[in-house]
């Protein structure tokens, strides 16, 4: 009796499981097919921004350029008014949130105005005062928090690192501690952009003379751009755009 | 029994009110009590644990304890308390601190030199303080009373 129970259940079990056969209806519309898109980056975030066309005066609508007192050459001599250039003089990192921008009288620091930015290019040129510091690890944990900060609600903008420039001299770090020095903040520097995938500058490719300094004619004191040095520093940054559609592309499946 | 008991606790409190360097004062509340006696509330930010050492770079260990505020536009006043473990070492960095703010402030404000230059620096043994500020003369003074001294 036991046995013939188990038997039924189990014929009631494999009715249950058996698929309704489907009736096709040929005058249906078929149902429209869903592919699973991705987007695949194939920038390689290990190599400085290259050599593309120069972008075009509307783009710069849409650039804030942040950084310490050699941003503020752009400020002074760059030629592209639409552009937003924010400088804090002898900023350490450690006191973004601390001083207050050059030339505003609001009082704004330079972390103000990151966070309330919503330009889509967004330029740093950070590590200059830092440059005697014993080790960058403090001003690395800094910009990263600060690429974080700027990516956490805009995924798509892009970020360039600009990394520092070798000047003639630093008062205080005779060579060959500058180059050192130089190295181990871009090192820190190029780190934070290939970790966080956003871009970076070298503008060392573009704007040093024979001794791989920056060249004499386009600083006044060695290190801060002159007019034909900022020019050369605008321009080379403007033919240093990542077009972010030549490398990103939507695979569907 | 009791006479004896009360004679050890007698020692023990002189012998640890005789212990080397004066007593360690609470940065945070030194540091506030400074700021504010020398007229810097409005001009001066707290910094946190991680922009100190971003600055100072003690060596691990060597304080246990600090406080730092800086000026919030482009002058170099700081006050910093720090409480060491290692005053040697503490002391290093507090004059790495100063040469290089002299650098930077001799190119862009070198009007802040002679405060930078005439920093006022003291210590207990147990506690440094350290103060660049207009007014020195007030400033030596403060750090003197928060040191006990």
């Amino acid at each position: 009796m036991k046995k013939l129970m188990i038997l039924c259940m189990g014929a009631v079990l494999l009715c249950g499981c058996s698929a309704p056969e489907k009736q096709e209806d040929p005058d249906a519309t078929p149902e429209p097919v869903t592919y699973a898109c991705r987007y695949i980056d194939k920038y390689d975030y290990n190599q400085p921004a290259g050599f593309s066309d120069m972008v075009s005066d509307d783009w710069y609508d849409t650039a804030l350029f942040a950084g310490d007192s050699r941003m503020g050459s752009i400020a002074l001599y760059g030629t592209h008014e639409n552009a937003q250039v924010e400088y804090v003089t002898s900023l350490n990192l450690m006191r973004i949130g601390n001083m207050p921008v050059d030339g505003r009288d609001d009082g704004k620091t330079l972390m103000d105005i990151l966070e309330e930015t919503d330009k889509e290019n967004i330029y740093l040129l950070f590590g200059i005062n830092e440059i005697r510091n014993p080790n960058f690890d403090a001003f690395g944990e800094k910009l990263q928090e600060i690429v974080d900060m700027l990516m956490k609600d805009h995924p798509t903008r892009s970020i360039y690192l600009i990394l520092s420039y070798h000047p003639d001299k630093i008062d205080g770090l005779p060579e060959p501690r500058l180059t050192e020095h130089l190295n181990n903040l871009n090192t820190t520097i190029s780190e934070i952009a290939k970790k966080s995938h956003v871009y970076f500058v070298n503008p060392d490719d573009g704007l040093d003379d024979e001794a791989g300094t920056v060249i004499d004619e386009y600083v006044w004191d060695g290190l801060h751009f002159n007019v034909p040095g900022a020019r050369a520093f605008e321009e080379y940054l403007g033919y240093h755009v990542v077009r972010r559609e030549k490398y990103v592309q939507e695979i569907c499946e | 029994m009791f006479r004896k008991f009360v004679s050890s606790l007698a020692a023990l409190v002189l012998l640890a009110g005789c212990s080397g360097g004066g007593s360690s004062a609470n940065p945070t509340s030194t540091g506030e009590k400074i700021v504010k006696n020398l007229n810097l509330t409005e001009k001066m930010d707290a910094m946190d644990e991680s922009q100190i050492n971003g600055l100072f770079f003690f060596e691990d260990g060597a304080v246990k304890s600090s406080s730092l505020y800086l000026a919030n536009d482009q002058t170099a006043d700081v006050v910093g308390v720090f409480e060491a473990e290692n005053m040697d070492s503490v002391k290093e960095c507090v004059r790495t601190y100063l040469e290089t703010t002299k650098l930077q402030n001799q190119n862009y404000n070198p009007e802040e030199v002679f405060k930078i230059d005439n920093a006022v620096i003291d210590d207990n043994g147990k506690t440094l303080i350290l103060v660049v500020c207009d007014d020195l003369e007030s400033a030596k003074k403060e750090v003197k009373s928060a040191l006990g001294k």
